[in-house]
């Protein structure tokens, strides 16, 4: 293992942390052990949720510098727990740059959760938190129809990689409008539970308590970043709704 | 009766998230749990406060709580069970009306329901911070026991 293939091989998986949900600290921190491990000099890591740079100064005074970008992110917690793993081996076992290289190969392979899962997940999601908040049975089944259709919306609009505010804005005034739709043609009697429950699915919750977890633990930079994120997602939705269920009712009647 | 279909609720809603945030196997089972525990320690604390914060507040802990060790117990990360359990105490109806509000006019409303909301979201905050850090804490004060113990 030279200087070179550490520095590379620890950005990659720093950004794979990043990438699948993990907070700033553990990236960090995993790129600080597996580089003290292998003793080839002193280490220095910058990670924000969006770039990962490493920096690694060897014993001659020279050095090498490794610098990702974090393109997209989507939350995997089964990679993630396996990155928790790989490093956890690395610092047992020191084994070789091509070992590490594969493995991160196999990880990154994995295949995501099925669209046809994901989409029976939200309708779930939809459906028990309409019942939750205290919707009758008729408006979560419409919820669930909603949130499923809801799902191919978020695939498309991820596929043209619209942006945090304007994914959730859309998202939103989907559903408002699909809402007071089924309202309106005398489906249910009341639309406000049913896009309460289908929203639900667009909770940033990772986001939330990965902010959290990076003010405690000191990376204000990253907080304020992944804050900002969380806050955008939340005013997206709350504009969907308010400006589509305004404008519905000024020109069909509440 | 109603704390049971609630929590019914609650525990479905959770396996699905856990399922999108891709859980794997047993750990879907105790992130659910944690959802459900959330929500229970949420209904039965609710009656014995006249305000609702310190409920939120407590909840929250719970979660946090229940996290910490479930992680430290499987070596998973703590986001894993974390995340998923704490999507009951979100406030979603709470910003909604705030929200509805807004835009009929109703300034009034609006500012009382949204300082609400900004309440409630502090306490769930000040729970897993407070939390967090206290068990950060412990666990520095436990790992500097063993190196001395290792030294001597």
């Amino acid at each position: 293992m030279d200087c070179n293939e550490l520095v590379n091989l620890t950005a990659d998986f720093g950004v794979l942390i990043l990438k699948h949900g993990g907070e700033i600290y553990r990236a960090q921190e995993t790129i600080e052990r597996v580089c003290a491990i292998y003793s080839l000099g002193s280490v220095n890591v910058f990670a924000i949720p969006s770039y990962v740079i490493v920096n690694l100064t060897d014993k001659d005074g020279k050095s090498y510098t490794g610098m990702r970008h974090v393109k997209s992110r989507n939350t995997d917690f089964d990679k993630l727990s396996r990155l928790n793993k790989l490093s956890r081996f690395i610092c047992e076992t020191k084994p070789d740059a091509h070992i590490i290289e594969s493995r991160l190969k196999t990880i990154r392979a994995i295949p995501d959760v099925s669209f046809p899962v994901e989409i029976v997940c939200y309708s779930v999601i939809a459906f028990t938190f309409t019942l939750f908040f205290g919707g009758t049975l008729t408006e979560a089944i419409t919820a669930a129809l909603i949130g499923a259709l809801l799902k191919c919306l978020t695939e498309i609009s991820l596929k043209f990689n619209s942006g945090t505010f304007l994914h959730s804005l859309v998202c939103s005034c989907f559903t408002a409008l699909l809402a007071f739709s089924a309202y309106k043609t005398g489906i249910v009697n009341a639309y406000d539970k049913i896009i309460i429950g289908v929203l639900m699915n667009l909770v940033p919750g990772v986001t939330i308590t990965n902010c959290m977890r990076d003010f405690i633990v000191g990376d204000f930079l990253a907080g304020i970043y992944t804050m900002v994120e969380a806050l955008l997602t939340a005013l997206g939705i709350a504009l969907g709704i308010t400006a589509t269920i305004n404008m519905m009712t000024f020109f069909f009647g509440c | 009766m109603e704390i049971f279909t609630q929590c019914l609720y609650t525990l479905l809603a959770s396996v699905a998230f856990a399922v999108i945030f891709n859980v794997k196997k047993v750990n879907i089972i105790i992130a659910a749990i944690g959802g459900v525990l959330c929500q229970a320690v949420f209904m039965t604390l609710e009656g014995f406060f006249t305000s609702i914060m310190p409920v939120y507040f407590i909840s929250a802990a719970a979660i946090t709580i229940y996290s910490e060790i479930m992680a430290a117990r499987m070596k998973e990360p703590v986001p894993v069970f974390l995340v998923v359990s704490f999507i009951p105490l979100v406030p979603g109806g709470e910003i909604y009306f705030a929200m509805t509000s807004s835009f009929t006019g109703d300034t009034d409303i609006f500012i009382s329901k949204m300082l609400h909301t900004l309440a409630i979201a502090g306490s769930i905050a000040m729970g897993v911070l407070i939390v967090t850090s206290l068990i950060r804490i412990f666990k520095q004060i436990s790992y500097s026991i063993k190196q001395s113990r290792i030294k001597a």
